[in-house]
């Protein structure tokens, strides 16, 4: 068997997860992981924790550079992909050089989607998705700047909440009615706002702007029913899309991200897609989707990399999950956590005092969704009981009462099952 | 290749009511929070424990932004560098079992580490519950060949490469002697460290029964003695020595390296060559199509003498082979039977880097199911969860390239037959029980 060369774009979750495999499958075949960003993989998710100061910049690599250099591995950062042409299995980055590949694996992610506010293009707006922005940001801090954040979802709410804890004035500023729409409703979301208040956050939700101007050293949003609001610094976080413009003209299909199938293979042969660029399969929906999360990237990568390397690898599917901590507070929300359809059915509960909450969602037996706003529970094991399809049927009052110590009984009796499973 | 570690076993539930004895001593041990977790439920009559299980792939490790999770290659422990956690929590998401948790005080990541190996909560445990997984004792035997380097086998020869294994963990103490006959075994013994004898086909299993006596006579009962043989001088020619000696009690290790054909002398039919099958002697032309019956399945036969210890296994699966050896080891008072399926690349018309490959699908296809029988009581060492269609086994070698779909078919019937046979066996032992 002659040696395959195998190439990754993107140093995210996804692409060091495909790595990891086909270096486990294949050790004696190349691989070579190609990142645009300037320094050694490190994950975005960490950087709100940096801002807040709870880690530090040397922290922030996910493997030694020699761990993945060693073997026939190879990583190149700072190079960035400008065209890729599967008829010739070529790849042709920034600097005019090339590569060839036998399988190729694009994991570029994404990059910030920025909405279309008059003005926001001219008033020098920050982002907050990758070091270097985080470094500028950071610059900007010094005379201890009121900070205005526009779009209060994950990112937007972790990097409100690095700063509060850096002692900055924060305020937030979203255009659906609650913070992290995507996640929580109700309670939950007094609960996650009540705490951000207390820290002395100023949220305005449910305002859409129309307009940003720089009146001074100041910027000034004007929301569309008329009232404004000043700052020194604005932070944009108003969601990601996928980082597929260099892919213009390479055939490869494209909907809101890459299109994969089970094997996360697109529609040109040997090159696969997974993480953020990619839309897989969304578990309850069984049709492809958006999730760009840490999670699914490491499962779409472990499969894309599988598959890679020659081990037929299907994926089964994400399922939307979050874990937020903020200021000694922790939320979770995974599934179908908001579910408008009346065919599922709810258990949900509030402690306004202790700052609790707890909603579980049904499907006939089987658990869908779950919210749990600072509740004692192993998030990753109701997720494990969705993921099994396992029939919760007669214990959903138990598991709703007590989370914890039913979850896990319940993932312990689907673990005997798959052991003693009867031989039929 | 495979590594093996000792790990934490945890039986499903069976704590007693009042006992915390673990979760104490863990608690003591490292300080805060217990890693091990009492789980119980009352309404349901359930008292159990979790606690992480130092996954092969630990899905906690890629999830984490900071990579402070790894697992070492020394001791297969899952372990947290502490100082580089930041808490975010996507390990605790991560995990299926409630490995790895975020802790109340300080809210970074905390888990089991197996004390490093020494397992205080095994040692508080009074009721089974918890025990150690000792599979790093299989490694320990892997350490030596006592097998020459090189080969005068064919290239991609498996039962070479099983005999090899074998001989690891069964004469690792070259307190053994090989027997061998005429066929393609006898490079293993020739080659090995030990005594070897040979003898002629229908011969082995009673000259290894009088061998073994004559140390079990002159006090060395320890001695074992191994037979390494074919099929030929296994379900042909040697069969009635074998079935006598097993009828006897024997106290021998007698390993059938199945390559489904008289292979040494030019690829000639033996009653283990399977249905449908080409060789020289079961030709394919416009008369017949290949093998016109079904194959002989020896291990079976074997298990219905009700001898002391019989198993299938294969170089596919390495873990269950060792621990199926490893077991041939302890018996004392009667004969083991192991048999391995060997593919033959050149006999089975397949690319010679093929045998493995070929040696996985026959275990996924249920065309050789991975089972053990204790004088007569069966047991399942494998199973499939979606057994894959017979056509990925044949697909795979050219002696089968003849096959039309109403002969792929009747092959599917005849492996369906045999996995339904031997699945109400083992469906008996439980019944038993």
């Amino acid at each position: 068997m002659s040696r395959k060369r195998h190439l990754i774009l993107g140093g995210g979750s996804a692409g060091l997860a495909a790595l990891e495999q086909i270096r486990r499958h294949t050790p004696e075949d190349e691989v070579k992981l190609v990142t645009m960003e300037p320094y050694p993989p490190y994950s975005p998710t960490s950087l709100p924790y940096l801002l807040a100061e709870r880690i530090k910049e040397t922290d922030l690599s996910i493997h030694d550079e020699e761990y993945l250099r060693q073997g026939n591995s190879m990583l190149v950062t700072g190079k960035e992909v400008v065209h890729v042409a599967p008829e010739k299995a070529q790849v042709v980055y920034n600097d005019g050089t090339a590569d060839n590949y036998d399988t190729l694996l694009i994991a570029t992610g994404s990059e910030p989607a920025s909405p279309s506010i008059k003005g926001l293009d001219r008033v020098g707006c920050l982002g907050f998705h990758t070091l270097t922005d985080y470094r500028r940001l950071v610059s900007e801090l010094k005379d201890n700047p009121d900070v205005v954040v526009l779009g209060a979802g994950l990112v937007g709410m972790e990097v409100a909440s690095g700063l509060l804890e850096r002692g900055c004035s924060v305020r937030i500023v979203e255009k659906e009615l609650g913070v992290l729409p995507l996640y929580f409703n109700g309670p939950a979301e007094k609960h996650i706002r009540e705490v951000f208040l207390q820290k002395g956050a100023l949220i305005f939700t449910g305002k859409q702007v129309s307009q940003v101007k720089r009146d001074k050293d100041r910027i000034e949003l004007i929301f569309t029913n008329g009232r404004s609001l000043k700052g020194d610094v604005l932070i944009t976080a108003t969601g990601v899309k996928a980082r597929v413009s260099f892919l213009k003209d390479s055939g490869i299909k494209i909907n809101q991200g890459i299109l994969v199938d089970k094997q996360m293979r697109t529609n040109m042969p040997n090159i696969y897609a997974a993480g953020d660029v990619a839309e897989a399969m969304d578990f309850f929906a069984g049709e492809p989707g958006l999730n760009p999360i840490l999670p699914a990237a490491v499962d779409q990568g472990k499969v894309a990399g599988a598959n890679m390397a020659g081990q037929p690898t299907d994926y089964e599917g994400w399922i939307s999950m979050n874990t937020f901590n903020f200021f000694g507070h922790r939320a979770f929300s995974a599934g179908l956590s908001m579910p408008r359809h009346q065919d599922y059915n709810i258990l949900e509960g509030d402690d306004n005092a202790k700052k609790q909450f707890k909603r579980l969602v049904f499907y006939e037996d089987r658990l869908v969704g779950a919210v749990l706003v600072n509740m004692e529970v192993d998030s990753g094991v109701l997720v494990h009981l969705m993921r099994k399809r396992a029939d919760i049927g007669a214990y959903k009052e138990l598991l709703f009462e007590r989370p914890r110590d039913v979850s896990r009984w319940l993932m312990l009796e689907l673990e005997k099952k798959e052991a003693d499973r009867p031989v039929t | 290749m495979t590594t093996f570690y000792d790990v934490l076993k945890r039986e499903h539930g069976g704590c007693p009511t009042d006992c915390l004895a673990c979760e104490e001593d863990c608690a003591r041990e490292k300080g805060g929070e217990a890693r091990i977790k009492s789980v119980h439920v009352p309404e349901v009559g359930f008292r159990g424990v979790v606690s992480c299980l130092q996954c092969g792939e630990p899905a906690c490790m890629p999830v984490c932004p900071v990579g402070a999770i790894t697992k070492s290659e020394n001791d297969g422990v899952v372990r947290i560098n502490e100082s580089k956690c930041m808490g975010c929590g996507l390990c605790n998401m991560a995990c299926p079992y409630g490995g790895i948790y975020l802790d109340s005080d300080n809210g970074v990541a905390r888990k089991c580490d197996t004390c490093d190996g020494e397992m205080k909560c095994v040692r508080a445990c009074k009721y089974d519950v918890l025990s150690v997984g000792r599979s790093r004792t299989i490694l320990s035997y892997l350490d030596e060949d006592i097998v020459s380097p090189g080969t005068p086998a064919c290239p991609g020869c498996i039962g070479m490469l099983s005999g090899r294994f074998a001989l690891r963990i069964l004469a690792k103490d070259k307190r053994a002697v090989i027997l061998s006959c005429p066929g393609c075994t006898p490079f293993v013994a020739a080659m090995s460290a030990i005594p070897c004898q040979f003898c002629l086909m229908p011969h082995v299993a009673a000259v290894a029964s009088g061998i073994k006596r004559q140390y079990v006579s002159s006090g060395k009962e320890d001695i074992r003695v191994i037979a390494f043989v074919g099929d030929g001088a296994t379900a042909d020619v040697g069969f009635q020595s074998l079935s006598g000696a097993a009828e006897r009690d024997e106290n021998i290790i007698f390993i059938c390296s199945d390559n489904e054909a008289y292979m040494n002398t030019g690829i000639q039919r033996s009653s283990t060559t399977p249905l449908a099958a080409w060789t020289f002697t079961t030709p394919v032309g416009d008369f017949r199509q290949g093998k016109e019956q079904k194959a002989k399945y020896m291990p079976l036969i074997m298990a219905l003498h009700g001898a002391a210890y019989v198993a299938t296994a294969t170089m596919a699966y390495p873990q269950d082979y060792a621990r199926k050896l490893t077991r041939a080891l302890e018996v004392r008072d009667g004969l083991v039977y192991i048999h391995l399926f060997s593919p033959c690349p050149p006999g089975w018309r397949a690319p010679i880097d093929s045998g493995i490959e070929i040696s996985q699908m026959a275990v996924q296809t249920n065309y050789f199911p991975l089972w053990e029988a204790e004088r007569g009581r069966f047991r399942f060492t494998h199973r499939e969860r979606s057994p894959r269609p017979i056509g990925e086994f044949t697909q795979l070698m050219d002696r089968f390239s003849h096959l039309d779909s109403k002969a792929l078919e009747q092959l599917q019937k005849a492996v369906d037959e045999r996995y339904r046979l031997i699945e109400s066996l083992c469906n008996r032992k439980s019944q038993s029980d």
